[in-house]
C-alpha cells in the first residue's frame, strides 16, 4: 500500500526527490510540534510556578513528586479525555476550524526561527517578514472562534482582539524596522550574525516597544483584553472546552516563545555567547525574555480597550517613527560600509 | 511635548517599581501550608466538633440530659432523651448533627454543668454519607475529657481566661 | 402625546434596535459579580448604555427566620448577613438589643468590641483591595491581600474559635474574654501590617495603569448619593464627610481621636482611595483601644431568658460597607415581632444604574467592584 501511495506521488509530481523530501518535511514538523508541546507544557508548568511565587503561594505541589512537575502532562491528559462539547447554535465547521487556524499559525512561525548557526528550519531570505505574516494569521483565528461561538461575550473578545492586533502589528512592525536597516537584511541568520553587540544596546528604545507590542500580540496581561476573565469571562474561548481549549492554550504559550525568539534574535544576539553551545544561549535569552513576561503578567493591572489603543497609536507608533528615523539619520551620516 | 514625555516616563517608572516589589517576593517563603502532609496548630477555642466531658471522678457523664442545649440550639441540631429524677438524671439517647450544625457555641455556653465541648482540636470531620456527620452519644463521649468554657485552666498552651464570663453566666443560672 | 409624535416614537425604537446595541446578562454566573448578582446591560459596542441590577437570588428571608428565633438564637444568625464583617453583624443587632432591654454593657468588652470592629474592617477592606485587584486584573495584590487577612482571621480564631461567622457578640457583653497574650498578639499584626500598606501602594496606588484604569469613571454625584441614601466608602467617597462612628457614635466612639478620610469627585478612584486610608485610621484606633483598654468583666449580668419590653429600636453601625441598621420591634415576648435589616450594600448598589452609563465594559467591572457588593446582604 505504502508502494502504492508512493507510486501516486510520484505520477503527481513527475520529479522522484519529492518523496524524500516529504518524508524529511513530516519529520521536521513532527519534532517541532513535538518541541512546542514540550516547551509549552513547560512554560506552563512554569508560569503557575513563578505565579505562585510572587503571590507567596507554591503552585502545583502534587503531581509527579518534585515540585509538581507533572502537572501540565496530568492536565493536558485531563483535557483530552474531557468531553468535547460544541454549543448547539454554534457554527460548526468554523469553531472546528478556529483552534486549529490558532495553532497552524503558530506552529509555521517556528519554521524560521534561528536556535544555533544552521539549526533553522529554512534559512528564508524574508524571514522576518514571514514571521509576520504567518503571526497576523492568528486572529483570523480568534475572530472565526469568537464569531462562530454564538456568544456576546465571545463576539465581545474577537472584535477586541482584531482591533488590538490591527493597532499593534504597525508599530512592531516599525520597531523591528531600525535594526533591519542597520543589518540590510531580513533574513534570520544574517540577522545574529551583523550582531558584533546585541541591537538592545544600539536601539533600547526598539526593543522597549518591540517587547510592549509582543505583550499584545500573544494577549497576555496588561494586554489581555481579547481573554479579560473579570470583564468578558474568557472572551474568545468561552465556548471551548476539553482539546480544543487546550489547543488554544498551547498556541498561546507557542505565540509567546514565537515573539521571544524574534526578539532575542533581533535584539539580543541571538545564539552568541561565550562558553555554553549556541543552542542553550539561545534557550537562555528566549526563557529569560518569556520569564520578564510572566514577571509583567504577574505585576501589571489589565489596560481599558481605550487606553490600549492610546498606547498603541499615540505613545508607541510615535516613538517607533522616532527610533527609525533617528537610525536612518545616523546611518547616512555614518555608514557602517 | 515635554509633558507627553514626562507622562511616559513617568509610567514606565511606575511599572518598575511595580515590578520590583513583585521580584523580591518572588524569593520570599510561601505561607502556604501544605495540608495533609503540614497541620496548622488550632487555638484552644477552635469550635471543631462536640463532645460530651466526663466527671473525671466518678467517669460519668456530666449531662443530666436537662435540654438546655437543645432549646437553645437555633437550628434545632441537638436530639436528646434522659432517664431518672434530679442529679441523677442521665442522657439515654443524645445526637447532634452537625449537617445543621452552625458553630455558634450557644449550647456550650447555655449548659449548666460543663457537660458539652466544641473545644476538640478534631476538625476533620469528613464523611462519605451524611449519616457520617450525625453523631450519637457513643461517638461522642469516646473522646473523654476537654476543655470547656469553663474550665479553670485548660492545658498549657493558650492559656484561656474568662471568669468573667463564666462567673457572669453562673450566677445568672443559680438564680 | 399625539400621533405623530407616537410614531416617530415607534421608529426612533426601531430604529435604535437595528443599530448594534445587544443585551449581556453578566451574571448569575461571572467571575466579576462576587456572588450571584445579575445584571442586564445594554451595550453600545463596547459602551454600557443601561444597566437594570437584579437581586435575589440567595433571599434567605433572614428576618423571618429572626421573627422566629429568640433574641439570643438570632446571633448566629447575623453573622451570615455580611459574612466578610460578621462582627459589625454581631454588634449592630446586639447593639439593639441592649437598647431595647436597656443593658449597660461592661467596660472592657467596649474596648474589645471596638479593637475586633476595626480589626474586623481592616480585614474586610482587605479583601475588597484584593478582589478588585481581581477585577482590574492584577492578581498578585489579591493573594497579598488574602495573606494579610489571614493572619485576622487567624486572631479571631483565638478568640472565637471561628474564622468566619463567628457570633461572638452576647446581647451585654461579648462571649468570652479574650485569651491571654492576644493583645500583644494584635499589637504585633499591627506592626507587620503597617509596612505593607506601602507594598500594596506600589502594586496599586502608585502603578500608572491602576490609576488610569480607575481615575475619572463611575462618577456618583453627591446629590445623587444622597438620593439614593449611599452610605460607607461610597458616600464619603463622593466628598460627604458622614461616619456614624463620628456622627452617631454608638459604643465609646466618642474617645478615640480618627480622621474620616472622604474623596472629592466620586469616582471609583476615590472611593478606592477612601477605603484604603481607612484601613490606616482603623489602624489608629485599635492602637489607641490597645493602650487604654481596662480590665474587668465582658458580659454583663443578664437574664436567662432574655425578653424585651414592648417597643422600638432602630440600630445603626458602621460597617465597612456603610451604615447597618437592624430595626426590631419587641411585643414583650421572648422573640421580635418584627425584624428588618438595613443591608448597606443593598442600599449602595441601587445606585449602579446612575453611574454606569457611559462606561465601557471594563469601567463597569470596575465600578461593580468599587461598591463592595456581599451578595448574602444584598439579598439576605
Amino acid at each position: 500500500m505504502i508502494g502504492g501511495v508512493l507510486e501516486s506521488l510520484y505520477g503527481l509530481f513527475g520529479e522522484w526527490w519529492i518523496i524524500p523530501r516529504l518524508i524529511e518535511m513530516f519529520v521536521v514538523v513532527s519534532i517541532i510540534i513535538g518541541f512546542i508541546s514540550v516547551a509549552a507544557m513547560f512554560l506552563i508548568w512554569w508560569e503557575r510556578k513563578i505565579s505562585a511565587h510572587i503571590q507567596v503561594r507554591f503552585g502545583p505541589m502534587r503531581v509527579g513528586g518534585w515540585h509538581g512537575w507533572a502537572q501540565s502532562i496530568a492536565d493536558g491528559i485531563k483535557l483530552l479525555l474531557k468531553e468535547d462539547i460544541i454549543p448547539a447554535r454554534a457554527d460548526r465547521p468554523i469553531f472546528i476550524l478556529a483552534p486549529m487556524v490558532v495553532f497552524a499559525s503558530a506552529l509555521a512561525a517556528y519554521v524560521v526561527i534561528p536556535f544555533g548557526p544552521g539549526l533553522i528550519v529554512q534559512d528564508l531570505n524574508i524571514g522576518i517578514l514571514y514571521i509576520i505574516a504567518i503571526s497576523s494569521l492568528a486572529v483570523l483565528g480568534i475572530i472565526m472562534a469568537g464569531w462562530s461561538s454564538n456568544n456576546k461575550y465571545a463576539a465581545l473578545g474577537a472584535l477586541r482582539s482584531a482591533a488590538q492586533a490591527v493597532s499593534y502589528e504597525i508599530p512592531l512592525i516599525i520597531s523591528l524596522l531600525g535594526p533591519l536597516l542597520i543589518v540590510g537584511s531580513l533574513s534570520m541568520t544574517k540577522i545574529v550574525e551583523a550582531q558584533y553587540v546585541p541591537f538592545i544596546l544600539v536601539q533600547p528604545l526598539a526593543f522597549l516597544i518591540y517587547f510592549t507590542c509582543a505583550v499584545a500580540e500573544t494577549n497576555r496581561l496588561p494586554f489581555d483584553i481579547p481573554e479579560a476573565e473579570s470583564e468578558l469571562v474568557a472572551g474568545f474561548h468561552v465556548e471551548y472546552s476539553g482539546m480544543r481549549f487546550a489547543i488554544f492554550f498551547m498556541a498561546e504559550y507557542a505565540n509567546m516563545f514565537v515573539v521571544c525568539a524574534i526578539a532575542t534574535t533581533v535584539f539580543l544576539g541571538g545564539w552568541k555567547g561565550p562558553l555554553l553551545p549556541p543552542v542553550a544561549w539561545f534557550l537562555i535569552k528566549t526563557f529569560f525574555l518569556l520569564f520578564v513576561m510572566m514577571w509583567l503578567r504577574w505585576t501589571l493591572t489589565r489596560t481599558r480597550v481605550d487606553q490600549l489603543m492610546n498606547v498603541a497609536w499615540k505613545v508607541l507608533l510615535p516613538l517607533a517613527f522616532v527610533n527609525l528615523g533617528i537610525t536612518g539619520l545616523v546611518m547616512l551620516l555614518y555608514p557602517v560600509g | 511635548m515635554w509633558r507627553y514625555l514626562r507622562d511616559i516616563g513617568k509610567g514606565f517608572w511606575s511599572i518598575l517599581l511595580s515590578m520590583q516589589i513583585t521580584l523580591r517576593y518572588l524569593f520570599t517563603r510561601a505561607v502556604t501550608v501544605q495540608y495533609p502532609e503540614e497541620k496548622r496548630e488550632l487555638p484552644t477555642r477552635a469550635l471543631t466538633r462536640h463532645v460530651l466531658t466526663i466527671d473525671l471522678e466518678s467517669k460519668d457523664l456530666k449531662c443530666t440530659a436537662c435540654d438546655m442545649c437543645a432549646r437553645i440550639c437555633p437550628v434545632n441540631c441537638i436530639y436528646l432523651e434522659g432517664e431518672g429524677k434530679g442529679k441523677a438524671r442521665r442522657a439515654t439517647w443524645f445526637i447532634i448533627d452537625h449537617n445543621l450544625c452552625m458553630y455558634c457555641n450557644l449550647c456550650v455556653e447555655v449548659c449548666p454543668f460543663d457537660a458539652i465541648s466544641m473545644w476538640t482540636g478534631q476538625y476533620e470531620l469528613g464523611g462519605f454519607s451524611r449519616t457520617n456527620l450525625v453523631y450519637g452519644l457513643d461517638t461522642m463521649t469516646a473522646d473523654g475529657f476537654y476543655p470547656t468554657i469553663m474550665t479553670p485552666r485548660p492545658p498549657a498552651g493558650a492559656a484561656v481566661k474568662a471568669p468573667a464570663a463564666a462567673g457572669a453566666g453562673k450566677q445568672e443560672r443559680k438564680g | 402625546m399625539t400621533t405623530v409624535n407616537l410614531q416617530l416614537q415607534q421608529i426612533k425604537e426601531r430604529a435604535a434596535e437595528t443599530m448594534e446595541e445587544m443585551w449581556v446578562n453578566m451574571g448569575p454566573q461571572h467571575p466579576s459579580t462576587h456572588g450571584v448578582l445579575r445584571l442586564l446591560i445594554k451595550l453600545d459596542g463596547e459602551v454600557v448604555r443601561e444597566c437594570i441590577p437584579y437581586m435575589g437570588y440567595m433571599h434567605r428571608c433572614h428576618e423571618k427566620i429572626g421573627e422566629n428565633r429568640s433574641y439570643v438564637q438570632i446571633i448566629p444568625y447575623t453573622d451570615r448577613l455580611d459574612y466578610l464583617a460578621s462582627m459589625y453583624n454581631n454588634w449592630a443587632y446586639c447593639l439593639g438589643c441592649e437598647r431595647l432591654m436597656e443593658i449597660q454593657i461592661p467596660e472592657r468588652a467596649e474596648y474589645l468590641r471596638i479593637i475586633i470592629g476595626e480589626l474586623q474592617r481592616i480585614a474586610s477592606h482587605l479583601i475588597w483591595l484584593g478582589t478588585f485587584g481581581l477585577d482590574l486584573g492584577n492578581f498578585t495584590i489579591f493573594m497579598w491581600c488574602f495573606r494579610e487577612r489571614e493572619m485576622v482571621l487567624d486572631l479571631f480564631e483565638a478568640v472565637s474559635g471561628q474564622r468566619i461567622n463567628y457570633s461572638f457578640m452576647r446581647i451585654g457583653g461579648l462571649a468570652l474574654d479574650v485569651p491571654e497574650g492576644w493583645l500583644a498578639d494584635v499589637k504585633a499584626f499591627l506592626a507587620w501590617l503597617k509596612p505593607r500598606f506601602a507594598e500594596y501602594d506600589r502594586l496599586s496606588t502608585d502603578n500608572v495603569i491602576w490609576q488610569k484604569r480607575i481615575q475619572g469613571v463611575g462618577i456618583l454625584k453627591p446629590e445623587d448619593a444622597i438620593s439614593y441614601a449611599a452610605s460607607g466608602p461610597m458616600l464619603r467617597g463622593s466628598g460627604i464627610q458622614w461616619d456614624l462612628r463620628r456622627d452617631d457614635p454608638y459604643g465609646i466612639y466618642d474617645r478615640f481621636d480618627f480622621d474620616i478620610p472622604i474623596g472629592t469627585s466620586g469616582d471609583v478612584w476615590d472611593r478606592f482611595w477612601v477605603r484604603r486610608r481607612e484601613m490606616e485610621e482603623s489602624v489608629k484606633i485599635v492602637e489607641q483601644g490597645l493602650r487604654d483598654i481596662p480590665p474587668g468583666p465582658v458580659l454583663a449580668p443578664v437574664a436567662k431568658k432574655l425578653r424585651a419590653p414592648v417597643g422600638d429600636i432602630y440600630s445603626r453601625v458602621e460597617s465597612p460597607r456603610g451604615e447597618l441598621g437592624h430595626y426590631l420591634i419587641a411585643d414583650g415576648s421572648e422573640k421580635p415581632y418584627r425584624y428588618k435589616v438595613r443591608a448597606p450594600t443593598f442600599v449602595n448598589l441601587s445606585a449602579l444604574p446612575v453611574m454606569l452609563p457611559g462606561c465601557l465594559v471594563a469601567d463597569a467591572v470596575a465600578v461593580l467592584g468599587s461598591i463592595d457588593i456581599v451578595l448574602c446582604e444584598v439579598d439576605r
